[in-house]
């Protein structure tokens, strides 16, 4: 198989394979491989490929993701297909995690904060990926509902997806969200920089705030920590959510009330994750669930 | 291997590397065999199992003992021979002496430019080393011909074996569990653990991190990977 897909980057111009290089080559979980490609220990190229599934929409996806946020993203290069074999190629970024010290840290020296708000405040800008499937705002409840309707979650979701909801989602511009900007998605460039990594479900949906909310509980820790931060107005993190709704023009207020929602739609787009990853979310959507019941007896 | 991810029940699906037994079986699908594909696990009574299905051709297994006698005609060779687990076990060394016999022999039973692929230990990985009889066994290992104590004897194994072409990986985080392969270059290899130590850092005690991070930094990261993946083309 690597065979074939270095014969394909070099076929396709997008890498050299006749000078000395070294590949090392990293499984998933899932149903791809990824691999990447150094010349003397420094990163040239990165390479996803699978024989089980396409590739062709989520090539599309970091396209348009890398068009919207050139700063952030590693460029995007191709999509190839020999026969079963796909393969995605872009451009090597070296990385390292990044942690919540480095993405809320303001001074641009030492922190990714600036970039932070680069990302939202361009996110009205950003352009769906053409041709790929996309759920819009107004279709957003519908799909939920017939999802949940099979799960445990099912009255949780239908209580969530009723009322008012529809219509205060078909209000809201359409924003296509990365879809899992969580920590792992995030990293500290050898310069500083931050970088954005796995589009696979950029423009999936086009809901604002999503992406907030996932940033946001990610680096609050839990679903605890997150509606306790969320009281002190002051602190770093919730400075940086007020920040970013500004730069959508998205209003701080309705963005909290939407928390439930944002989980079930994060739960939604996380369904063909492993159990674990499932069952984490599902966990984090009752507990925002039950802090909104409560919130509203107390009321 | 061209099956799509399985549907269970009527929205989520299960992927095919979820379990550890797919993804040592897509290991050995990474190099390219020539056409058919046909392929020879090789039976040594210990490591993990290689599955029998899902192959990308015909496969076919035998024992360790087999492979003691040339095939009797050229229809009985495969474009790729796997030896999970095989070099260096006991049981191989005391039927063939040493690993550059055993790959001559497993060689006779390819095709010329097929592929001899495997996953060995490697005696001189840490974790291997601290446990009883590790130090032992690398010690013999440095004097045994033919023994694999690193990458660099892996490579010069299957060369003296009459293997070309031979590339050699180190397997992450281990056999049992493989996420990645490692590839052995020395700066390839300091940068990738440098970034796999500092990403790992806020999961990792300050002193496991430091010790760690000592470690690759001074380009020892590899001892902290306890096998080797590797294939290499048979020439005749």
């Amino acid at each position: 198989m690597l065979t074939l897909v270095e014969h394909a980057l070099a076929q396709h111009g997008w890498f050299n394979i006749a000078s000395p290089y070294q590949k090392s080559v990293h499984l998933t979980q899932g149903a791809c491989v990824w691999m990447l490609l150094s010349r003397d220990g420094v990163l040239d190229t990165h390479v996803k490929f699978s024989n089980r599934i396409s590739l062709l929409d989520e090539g599309l996806r970091c396209a348009a993701a890398h068009a919207s946020y050139p700063a952030l993203t590693p460029k995007f290069v191709g999509h190839a297909r020999n026969g079963a074999l796909e393969i995605l190629v872009s451009r090597a970024v070296d990385f390292q995690g990044a942690d919540s010290a480095f993405l809320l840290e303001r001074d641009q020296r030492r922190g990714a904060a600036a970039d932070i708000d680069l990302y939202f405040l361009a996110m009205p800008q950003a352009v769906s990926p053409p041709g790929v499937a996309a759920l819009s705002n107004a279709d957003l409840v519908p799909a939920l509902l017939a999802y949940f309707a099979a799960h445990a979650q099912a009255a949780m979701a239908q209580a969530w997806l009723a009322d008012g909801l529809p219509a205060c989602l078909r209000a809201l511009p359409a924003m296509p969200q990365h879809g899992d900007l969580v920590l792992n998605n995030l990293g500290r460039t050898k310069s500083g920089r931050l970088v954005i990594v796995d589009w696979e479900d950029f423009g999936a949906v086009s809901l604002p705030g999503l992406d907030l909310f996932t940033l946001e509980l990610a680096l609050a820790g839990d679903v605890q920590k997150l509606l306790a931060n969320r009281r002190q107005p002051a602190a770093p993190l919730s400075q940086l959510v007020q920040r970013s709704c500004a730069a959508m023009r998205l209003d701080a207020a309705q963005y909290q009330r939407l928390a439930p929602f944002y989980a079930l739609v994060f739960l939604f787009l996380k369904r063909n994750y492993g159990p674990a990853v499932r069952m984490r979310m599902e966990a984090l959507a009752q507990q925002l669930d039950a802090h909104y019941r409560q919130a509203a007896a107390n009321a | 291997m061209t099956c799509r991810p399985e549907r269970r029940g009527s929205m989520d699906v299960v992927y095919p590397y979820a379990g550890a037994p797919a993804r040592l079986q897509l290991l050995y699908c990474l190099p390219t065999a020539p056409e058919p594909q046909r392929l020879i696990i090789v039976r040594s009574g210990v490591g993990p199992d290689l599955p029998e299905e899902d192959w990308p051709g015909p496969v076919r297994q035998v024992n360790l003992d087999d492979l003691r006698t040339p095939p009797a005609d050229a229809s009985l060779k495969a474009d790729a021979l796997a030896l999970p687990g095989v070099l260096g076990q006991r049981a191989a060394m005391d039927q063939f002496g040493n690993n550059v016999d055993l790959l001559v022999a497993a060689s006779r039973w390819v095709v010329p430019g097929g592929l001899v692929i495997g996953h060995v230990a490697q005696l001189r990985a840490l974790r291997r080393v601290m446990r009883p009889g590790g130090l032992v066994a690398l010690g013999d290992g440095q004097f045994r011909r033919g023994a694999i104590t690193g990458p660099a004897q892996c490579l010069q194994v299957l060369g003296a074996a009459g293997l070309r072409a031979a590339q050699c990986f180190y397997v992450q985080p281990s056999i049992d569990e493989p996420m990645g392969l490692v590839p052995v270059h020395a700066a390839t290899a300091r940068a990738h653990f440098l970034r796999a130590v500092r990403s790992a850092a806020p999961n990792q005690s300050a002193v496991g991190h430091g010790v760690r991070l000592a470690l690759v930094l001074a380009g020892l990261g590899g001892l902290m990977q306890e096998h080797l993946f590797f294939w290499a083309e048979a020439t005749c």
